[in-house]
C-alpha cells in the first residue's frame, strides 16, 4: 500500500515537473513571439524608422509598398497620414536628452527654418488627442510661427503664458510632438539625406515644476 | 565568493545540459508567432481611419469639416494647423471625378485607401495655383473613355488623372493661416468637389 503510493506520488511529481517544463516553454515562446512583435511595431528599428535626435520617422509610413512592421505600426493609430513620398512626418516622445515628454515640464524647441515648401508643428497627448487650452493653439506652421532676423525660430511648450511662439501643453501629462514636412523647396520628392542637412530642431528642457 | 564561483559554475554546467534542440525549436516557434502576430496586427485593431470616418462623411460629396479642435478632432494625431475637406469615395458603380483647387503651398490633395495608404497626392504651389481633377475607377482595365488628343482636340485644360481606386478618402487639406484668411481658405476648398463622373 504503502509502496503504491509512493509510485503514485512519483508519478505526481513527474507529471508536475514535465508540465511545468512545458508551461516554461510555451511563456518563453508567447514572451519572446509576442513581446518582439512589440518592439519591432511600437519603436522601429534601423530597417524601418530613420532617428534624427529625438525625432523618428517611419520611412515607409502610407505607402502602398510598406513592410509589414510599418503596416502593423500604423494601423494601431487611426490616422490619414501622407506618404513619405511626398511628405514626412517625424514623431518626438523625448527631448534631445532622451527623456519622456511631459507637461508638467517647459521646453523650448530651437530651430532654422526648414528647407521645406510647408511645415507644421503640433503637440499632442500620448493617444494623438489635441491638448485643450484657453487661446486654442495647437500648432504653428511655416506660415505662422514668429522667425528671427537670422532665420530660427524657437517655440516654447509651457503650461503658462510664455512670450513668442507659445504652445500651451498645460495638464496633458505626457506628451508628443509631430513634426510634418511637406516636399522640399528645390525638390519634387523627398531625399532621406536631406534631412541630415537640414537639422530638425532640437527640444531642450528647460525646467521641471 | 567560493559560494558565488561554485553556483556560477553549477550554472554553466545547467547550461551545458539544455538540450539544443529544444533551444532551436523554441527560436523557430518564437519567429513564427512573430510573423503572424506582425501580419495579423493590422487585421486586429477595432476601427481604422476609414471605418472612424465612415458615418460622418456622405458617399460621393465633399464636405468641408468644422476646425479641428479637442472637442471636434475626428481622427487621433489629425493637426489643427489646417482646414480638411473630405469625401468618402466608392466608385463601384461608376467612375468618380475628383476636383481640387491648391492654390499655394502646403494645400494637398491626397487618396487613401480603407487600409490607410495614401495612394495618390498632390501639393499645392506658390508659383502657381493648380486645378487638379482625377478620376478614380474601380477597375484600371475598364474603359474610361477616350482621350482629348485620341479625339482630335487640342488640350485646353490640365489633363484627367485616372486612378485605380474602389473605396477610400479623399482628404483636401489647407493650411490655417488664421482670421484674416479663412474667408479666402472656404472659398478655395468650396472648389473640390467629388462626385459620380460619365463614362
Amino acid at each position: 500500500m504503502r509502496f503504491a503510493l509512493h509510485r503514485l506520488k512519483k508519478r505526481a511529481i513527474n507529471l508536475v515537473s514535465a508540465l511545468s517544463d512545458w508551461a516554461a516553454f510555451i511563456g518563453i515562446i508567447l514572451i519572446g513571439g509576442i513581446g518582439s512583435t512589440w518592439y519591432f511595431v511600437s519603436a522601429g528599428t534601423a530597417l524601418t524608422t530613420q532617428v534624427f535626435g529625438p525625432w523618428v520617422m517611419w520611412s515607409n509610413e502610407a505607402r502602398t509598398d510598406a513592410d509589414p512592421y510599418t503596416r502593423a505600426h500604423f494601423a494601431r493609430q487611426p490616422t490619414l497620414n501622407l506618404s513619405t513620398e511626398i511628405a514626412s512626418t517625424f514623431v518626438a516622445h523625448t527631448d534631445s536628452d532622451g527623456v519622456r515628454l511631459h507637461s508638467s515640464c517647459e521646453y523650448k524647441i530651437n530651430g532654422k527654418n526648414l528647407n521645406a515648401s510647408w511645415w507644421s508643428l503640433s503637440v499632442f497627448d500620448t493617444s494623438g488627442k489635441l491638448i485643450r487650452n484657453p487661446i486654442d493653439r495647437y500648432a504653428f506652421t511655416s506660415d505662422t510661427v514668429a522667425i528671427s532676423p537670422n532665420n530660427e525660430f524657437v517655440i516654447t511648450l509651457a503650461r503658462s503664458v510664455q512670450p513668442g511662439n507659445w504652445l500651451p501643453t498645460t495638464g496633458a501629462g505626457r506628451l508628443t510632438v509631430v513634426l510634418l514636412v511637406l516636399e522640399g523647396r528645390n525638390s519634387s520628392s523627398i531625399n532621406p539625406d536631406e534631412y541630415q542637412e537640414i537639422s530638425l530642431p532640437e527640444i531642450n528642457k528647460v525646467h521641471c515644476r | 565568493m567560493n559560494v558565488y564561483m561554485h553556483k556560477t559554475l553549477a550554472w554553466i554546467k545547467s547550461l551545458a545540459s539544455i538540450n539544443i534542440r529544444v533551444v532551436a525549436t523554441a527560436i523557430v516557434a518564437i519567429g513564427i508567432l512573430h510573423i503572424c502576430t506582425t501580419l495579423a496586427s493590422p487585421f486586429l485593431v477595432e476601427k481604422t481611419a476609414y471605418g472612424r470616418m465612415e458615418k460622418q462623411l456622405p458617399l460621393n460629396e465633399m464636405k468641408i469639416l468644422p476646425p479641428v479642435t479637442p472637442t471636434s478632432q475626428p481622427l487621433p494625431f489629425l493637426s489643427a494647423d489646417v482646414r480638411y475637406a473630405m469625401c468618402r469615395f466608392s466608385s463601384t458603380q461608376g467612375p468618380i471625378t475628383i476636383t481640387a483647387f491648391l492654390p499655394d503651398k502646403g494645400w494637398t490633395l491626397s487618396i487613401h485607401t480603407p487600409k490607410g495608404d495614401n495612394i495618390y497626392t498632390a501639393t499645392g504651389n506658390s508659383s502657381h495655383t493648380s486645378l487638379i481633377t482625377l478620376k478614380l475607377v474601380a477597375s484600371s482595365n475598364s474603359f474610361s473613355g477616350l482621350t482629348p488628343q485620341s479625339l482630335g482636340l487640342s488640350l485646353k485644360e490640365d489633363p484627367i488623372q485616372v486612378l485605380e481606386a474602389k473605396n477610400g478618402i479623399a482628404v483636401v487639406r489647407a493650411p490655417d493661416r488664421g482670421e484674416a484668411y479663412i474667408r479666402n481658405t472656404i472659398l478655395a476648398m468650396r472648389r473640390a468637389k467629388c462626385f459620380h463622373a460619365k463614362q
